[in-house]
Formats: structure tokens, sequence, C-alpha cells
């Protein structure tokens, strides 16, 4: 197995080493918990729900060719254009194209994960227009610099004197200590930023393919509102986020809420086709979609197909043990969480993400609350076998279990290696065992089990078992 | 199924299961040609070696008309992952036939002796570790409660927040022991919480784990698996 | 990329059309709610759970009436926004020429949502967009036969008609728990909601 980079080690210690954010997140997932089980029990019959869209998502990306064709056609008849863009820097310049085409000083920004995998912002930002994000989560961590801490709450991390301090610093002066306040002067100062803007620029968290239609969700509001004030939108969606049709997009919208907030509905669902029509009195005058593969196609066709049927709605971060104890940023990756371990390998290649597949103890929480059943265990596993085939012959770990592997083919030999080791157990239990690198892991932490002085095959075969007197 | 682990560290588990089993009737083996289900090499990436240890499995096994096994997590590799380990190969009938009639410990006693009545006493406040592999790639949560309400004297605590995981992941708990003590450390504080005197579980990984900072905790809790309370407690 | 490369990479990948796995069923999905569970109290106690103040009058000229009633109430100086076509002398004249100025938009829904408690908004023409985002309170009148039981019923009758530019589907008030995992509403859309249930329609 690969170390773990330093990176993730100092970005795991910041997180178990702060107790507050501990007990912050343990009591974030708790609550997502109780209202995500609300949410399913209602439905009366969760399990059939998660087969229809696990069966809607599968379809569409086996067919992703067929629906991909229909969705551009349907764009482009509805007066919208589209770009295809093949990787990261063709989907950015062409975005920053069309900024720059239309003059544009301000952008506004309803969330999208695709951009910042993209890095679009920077690119903006370089050319002197000013990028505004109006997802609050997204805002907030604008402000500090940070990247994303969960696919739907990028902000998490964040507690009241943290963001207190950060729209204070905007303000130029010092803002009162609660979230309503908080929340107003958000709201008046990204409003200001939705009427001036020249061009807004959004994700697209479903495309349908049989109309050629872009779905937002938000809470908010700011995807309505980057997608009907600036002049231009542009939609940036991965080539994967498609249903076929209208009515396949009801149980995949619907679990996508009911999974990912534990509510019934967003507030705001947005289904935009095209620009606005002439006679229209209001929407922007023109509509990009632009759709990006980026190292998604090259997962069809291989074991890792499934991994793009996730519809990103981030409750497997919500069910993970580790995704808890080492917070967001210690998957260095726009994605975090389950889903994150999975493709960030897969799209940005195992090189500096090997660990990744390994930050997790398989104990299937996520597979168990995945709305689209997404095979989150059996893809970090798949990829630990591409992760160990690729290490050279001498790894450590490798040499261990190809030994234990063939001890385990010679019972007579283990039975004699659990002799031995039963023997010098009393020994060696009396040594500082700490200093012994391969243990120091657990020493570190635990008691050590003793090793047994007789081993149970030693004795079975000493008298079948058995005891007599008390008990059985 | 005695298990790598149970073998070596946890004999007292297998030789209480094998009472329990006999008591109840059952004509019990142990082919001594068991080693390891291969399920540490399978989750670490070595799928080679895991298949060498199954190979040996699928033959140790080949003539037993169950397979009870006092660990769920080996259980559930041989029931879950084998037929995907074997496809497409020679071994893939056998295989899916190993699968076919392995069993957890508790699964087995509700779920194929029908048992319903035990003629056990356990005078003591035990709560009671679902581990991960075995609530969810098994399905086994009922069993081991409903085993030890049978159990006359014994009150059974349930865990809060019973479905998170104690974090023991095999070698995870080695390749990333922080995060594997701290997820340790919750689990810990929720089995002090429920002030039983006895943890038990269908898994000695899980035991093991939460066992061991219970005593570098300095706790002073048994930390017993479910058939050595049933074997314990037989009267008779 | 240009396309025809772009899809190419994909069906490479893909391979021919008989591994690819089935055509897509429908759906078979159990009822989410009782069959005695009338779409008037579900979507009435659904809306309100989320935010939504809801009434429930017999007559559009009623409704109208109650939306004056609502602006009055906000001062001398609040005004109206609204669609052509929903203006009417009862509405108290103190119409906004701009929904961003406006105290109050009104837009009528062209479905609403039992389940959820939502309401579903196709715009085209001077149906904008703007009467039910920009101003801080919104009003909706929704005629009790445009009631249907959940999204899958609200769709199937979408897909039948031709998609216009956008599709609001809006359950509930803004809000967001951004801030320190605290909900507070009206952050960036309408902060208050209330509608209005017409029988005679």
């Amino acid at each position: 197995m690969t170390a773990t980079p330093a990176g993730f080690d100092a970005l795991v210690a910041l997180t178990t080493g702060d107790e507050d954010l501990q007990r912050w997140l343990h009591d974030y997932q708790l609550d997502a918990k109780r209202w995500r089980d609300a949410a399913m029990a209602e439905l009366g019959a969760p399990e059939a729900w998660r087969d229809a869209v696990a069966a809607v998502r599968r379809h569409t990306v086996a067919h992703l060719d067929e629906y991909l064709v229909q969705f551009v056609d349907k764009v482009q008849e509805a007066g919208g254009e589209v770009f295809l863009a093949a990787t990261a820097t063709e989907a950015r310049e062409h975005i920053a194209a069309i900024v720059r085409a239309r003059g544009a000083r301000r952008v506004v920004k309803a969330k999208s994960m695709v951009t910042a995998e993209i890095g679009l912002n920077p690119a903006l930002e370089e050319m002197g227009v000013e990028v505004v994000e109006t997802d609050l989560g997204e805002y907030i961590v604008q402000l500090s610099g940070e990247p994303p801490y969960h696919i739907t709450g990028p902000a998490l991390h964040k507690r009241l004197p943290e963001i207190r301090a950060l729209f204070s610093e905007v303000a130029g002066e010092e803002l009162p200590d609660d979230v309503e306040a908080l929340a107003a002067f958000a709201r008046r100062v990204l409003r200001d930023r939705f009427l001036t803007a020249d061009v807004g620029i959004s994700g697209v968290n479903l495309g349908v393919a049989a109309t050629g239609t872009v779905v937002l969700v938000t809470n908010e509001g700011n995807g309505r509102m980057s997608t009907t004030l600036p002049r231009t939108h542009i939609a940036v969606m991965g080539i994967e986020r498609l249903v076929p049709d209208w009515p396949s997009l009801a149980p995949v919208l619907t679990m996508l809420t009911r999974a990912g907030t534990g509510e019934r509905a967003t507030t705001y669902v947005s289904a935009i086709t095209g620009p606005r029509r002439a006679s229209d009195v209001d929407g922007p005058d023109e509509l990009h979609v632009v759709i990006v593969d980026n190292g998604r196609s090259a997962l069809l066709g291989t074991k890792y197909q499934n991994a793009l049927t996730c519809i990103r709605c981030g409750c497997c971060a919500d069910t993970c043990p580790v995704y808890r104890t080492i917070g967001g940023h210690a998957y260095q990756s726009v994605y975090s969480g389950p889903i994150g371990a999975v493709i960030t390998p897969l799209l940005d290649g195992l090189d500096g993400h090997a660990h990744l597949p390994f930050a997790s103890t398989l104990c299937g929480a996520c597979d168990a609350a995945c709305p689209a059943r997404v095979p989150l265990t059996e893809l970090l596993l798949e990829l630990r076998s591409d992760v160990a085939a690729r290490e050279s012959a001498a790894s450590s770990w490798g040499l261990g279990f190809r030994g234990f592997a063939a001890l385990s083919e010679r019972p007579r030999l283990w039975g004699g290696a659990l002799a031995a080791a039963g023997a010098a157990w009393p020994a060696v239990a009396r040594l500082p065992l700490q200093w012994l690198r391969l243990l120091a892991p657990w020493t570190g932490s635990r008691e050590l089990p003793a090793v047994a002085p007789r081993s149970f095959r030693r004795i079975w075969a000493g008298g079948r078992g058995g005891r007599r007197g008390r008990g059985c | 199924m005695i298990t790598c682990l149970g073998d070596a560290l946890f004999p007292r588990v297998g030789l209480a299961a094998v009472n329990v089993l006999r008591a109840l009737g059952v004509a019990v083996d142990f082919p001594a040609t068991q080693v390891c289900c291969g399920q540490a090499a399978f989750n670490s990436g070595y799928r080679a070696e895991a298949r060498r240890s199954a190979e040996a499995y699928l033959r140790a096994f080949a003539a037993s008309e169950h397979v009870v096994s006092i660990s769920g997590s080996c259980a559930a590799m041989v029931c879950h992952h084998y037929p995907g380990l074997f496809a497409g190969s020679a071994l893939e009938a056998d295989a899916g036939a190993l699968a076919e009639r392995t069993y957890e410990f508790s699964q087995f006693l509700t779920d194929v002796l029908n048992v319903d009545r035990l003629p056990a006493r356990y005078d003591a406040r035990v709560t009671l570790h679902h581990s991960c592999h075995t609530l969810r790639m098994l399905g086994v949560k009922d069993q081991p409660e409903r085993l030890l309400s049978m159990v006359e004297g014994l009150e059974y605590v349930p865990l809060a927040r019973a479905d998170e995981c104690c974090g023991f992941g095999g070698t995870f708990a080695l390749k990333m022991a922080p995060i594997s003590a701290s997820l340790v450390d919750d689990k810990v504080d929720a089995v002090l919480e429920t002030g039983a005197e006895v943890l038990t579980g269908l898994d000695m990984s899980c035991l093991m784990n939460i066992g061991g900072r219970l005593r570098r905790r300095g706790a002073r809790m048994r930390v017993k698996h479910l058939a050595e309370i049933l074997a314990e407690g037989w009267q008779g | 990329m240009e396309r025809e490369a772009f899809v190419r990479r994909i069906s490479a990948r893909l391979g021919d059309a008989a591994s690819r796995g089935p055509a897509l069923e429908p759906p078979v999905l159990p009822p989410t709610v009782g069959e005695d569970e009338g779409l008037i109290p579900l979507f009435t106690r659904r809306a309100a759970e989320a935010g939504v103040a809801v009434d429930r009058v017999e007559t559009r000229a009623d409704a109208l009436e109650a939306v004056a009633g609502l602006l009055a109430g906000r001062g001398e100086a609040a005004t109206l926004a609204c669609p052509e076509d929903l203006r009417r002398p009862g509405l108290g004249g103190r119409w906004a020429s701009d929904p961003r100025m406006a105290t109050v938009g009104l837009s009528e829904a062209d479905w609403g949502i039992a389940v959820t408690g939502g309401v579903v908004f196709r715009h085209e023409g001077s149906r904008g967009r703007s009467c039910s985002l920009l101003p801080a309170t919104v009003a909706i009148l929704l005629p009790v036969s445009r009631l249907r039981l959940d999204l899958a019923a609200v769709l199937r009758e979408v897909a039948g008609l031709p998609a216009p530019a956008c599709i609001t589907f809006m359950t509930g008030v803004s809000h967001s728990a951004d801030i320190a995992s605290v909900t507070c509403r009206g952050v960036h859309g309408p902060g208050e909601v209330v509608l209005w249930l017409i029988d005679g329609e």
C-alpha cells in the first residue's frame, strides 16, 4: 500500500486534534441521519425508490452516447448553444472566451462542483473578472479562501464566530453575533451582485435528454437569481448527469433531496430549456451548455462504470465514519467523502491519490444509504486491487500477504507457527512492544490481545474440544 | 469455521461455539486444513493471494454440510465475496455452493436450528456491538438480540449509535491508525454509556479492537463473544 | 472537441447495443400516502410545514381581495408586481413597474403538489420568473383543480406540453443552514410565501 502523503496526515491530525470540530461533525451526522431516515420512511418503501433511481441512472449511463446526442440536439433546438469539452482546459478556455466576448466584469455563480474541478474561478479572476459565489456556503469558503468541505455543505466546518469575522471584513464593520443578521448581510451584498452581473454561471444537477432541459436545485434562491437576471447563462455539467425524460426525473429528483438533505423537496427547482423566448418578459438572452468529460468517459465499459451513476446528493459523506473523523479537506479534492475517495483517483489518476481508497473501514454505511445504489465499497475494493497491482514486488505488505497465503495453504506449518508463537508469547509480551514498528499503530492506543498458549487446533487435536463441568 | 484469528488468539471462542452446537444436538467437526478465508488480503487489494487462501478454504470445507463461523466478517467474506472472487474460474460452482451453506454462528442457531429457547443463565448487564460486515453484508441484526433475550438473568442494554463502525477495518487499524483510534474511542464512549458489565458481539476482530481500547482506558468491562456467554451460562 | 469525435469516444467505450442492458421500464413505486388522504388537506398541511401560509377561498375575486388586503397591510408605500393577465382593479392599483422594487409579487401557479406542498410555474410570455423571485413576499393563486398528488403526476402533464424556457418548482420559503448549521429564511429568494387555494376553479 502507498504511504499516505504528508498533506493527508497533517489534515487528518488537524481534525482529529480539534475536539470541538469532531463533536460538531459527529452531531451533524446524527442530525442528518435523523432527517434522512424520516424523509425515507415517509416514502413507505424507500428500497423501491432506490431501485428506481439506480435503474434510471444505470440505464442512462449505459446508453450515454444516445442520450447525449439527444440532449445536445434538443438544447440547440430550444435556442441554446452547446460546447463539448473533452478536457478541463477546453471547458475553462471556452467559458473564459464567452465571458471575454461579452465584456463581462462580474460573474455570479450558483453552486457547481464541476467548475471547481476544472479550475474555472482562478482562470476568470486572472482575466480581471470578479467572480462571486452566491451559494451561501460557497460564498463563505470563497471569502476564507478554502476548498469546499462537503458536496452539498461547502462551509460545514465553519462555526459562527469565523463566519461573523469573514462577513464583518467585507462589511468594513463589526456585524452582530447572530445568524439572521449575518444572513441578511449576505442577502444584501449578493442581491446587488445578482442585479449587476453580466454573466451567470451554474452547474447542472440533472439534464433531461428528451427535452434538452437543465435542472438546478437550491434552497436559497441563488440558482434562480443567477439564471434569471444576468443576460448570459452558462450551465456547466459532467457528461454523465442525464436522465432520459421528464417521468424518469421524478424518482431521481425526489431521492436527491430526501437522501441529501432529508427534505421532501428543495425550495427551488429550475428546469431551464434554452434561453428566453422572444415573447418572454424575463430570462437570459442566451444559454450556453458546456458538457465536460475530463476523464469520465474513460470509466465507461470498465468495472468503474457505475461510479458515474452518482447524483451528487452528498449522503455518503453524511454516513461515513471516516469523513466525520478526518473532515472534508483531508480528501484534498473537490469531491469528499466516499464518492470523493472513489472518483478522485479515477478522474485524476492514482498518483497522489492512491491512499484515498484505503481511507475506509469498508463498513458499508455509504452503500446502505446511497439513493442511486452506487456500489461504493465494491469500487473502493477494486481501486485497492489496482493500487496493489502497481506496487513493486518488494512492497512489505505484498510480501507479507504472499507469505501468509503460502502459510494458509500449509495447515501443518501453520499449526507449527501457532505453537511457536504460543510458546514465545509470554516472553515477548514482557518486552516494550511499542517500538515494534508494525504494531505501534495498534499499541499507541490499544492493549494487545494475547497469543493463546494452545491454539484451537492444538486443543481440538488433543481431545476433540469440550470441557466438562460448569457450562458446556 | 474457526478463523485464523480465532485459532491463534481466541480458541476459547471456538471451543464455546463447538460446545453450544453440540449441546444443541449438532454433530460438529473441525476440518484441520482450514486456515484463513483470505479476507485481509482481499480487503488490501491482494486478490491473487486472497484466492490462494480461499481455494484452501474451498477444499477444507468441501465435505461439510454446513459451515458455521465464529466471525461474522469471515462468513461475509465467503458469502458475499467468494462468488465474485471465483467468477469465470473452474471453482465458480464450488465457491457458490460454499457461500450457500456458510453461516455466522448466531444466524445458524436462529435461522437453521430454529432455536427459540436456551437452557442458559447469565446474571449480568450485557450490551451488544453489531459488527458492520455482519450487519450489512450478512443482514444479521435480530439474531444475536433474540438469543440474548433467551438467556435467564441477562439484562440486555442496547448500544447507542449501534450502526457506527468501531474503526477496526482490518489493516485499516494499522494503516490509518489515527482515524481508527478516534473511531474506537467514540465506540468505547457509547459502550461505557450503557453501564453494562459485559460487551458481547459476533466478531472477535471488532471485540479485540474495542476491548483493547477499553483496557487501555482502564475500564473494568468483560468482553465475550456471544458463544462464550451461551457456553458459560449453559445449564444441564 | 468536435461533436462526432466527442460522442465516438463514448460509444467506443460502451460497445454495441446488445451488450448494454435492457430498455428502461417505468418504475413501480407504491403510493406514499393513504388512498383516503384528500389532496387539499394534504397539500395544506405539507405547505404549512414548508413555511407557507395557506388560505382557502371560494372565488378568484375573493383571493384578489385578500391580496389587496395583504398589500394594504404593508403600508402606504407598498407595491405589487404581477403578470399582466393577473392585474385587476380589485388589486389596489399600487403597481410596481419593476418586480425588483415591489413589496409583494403575485403569481398564479400552474400546478400544486400535495406530497411536498409545493407549486409549479411554467414561465412563458408575460408569466415571468421575477414576480415569484425578487420581492421579499410572494403571493400565489392556486385553483384547487390544479392540485396533483406528487411530482410524478405533474411531470406526466409537463411532458405533454412544449417545454418553456423555464419551469420553476417552488416548495416553501427560501432558506439555508450554511451559517453554522442554523436554518434561516429569506436568504436570496422570498422569505415569506402566502398562498390562496381557489375552490371555484
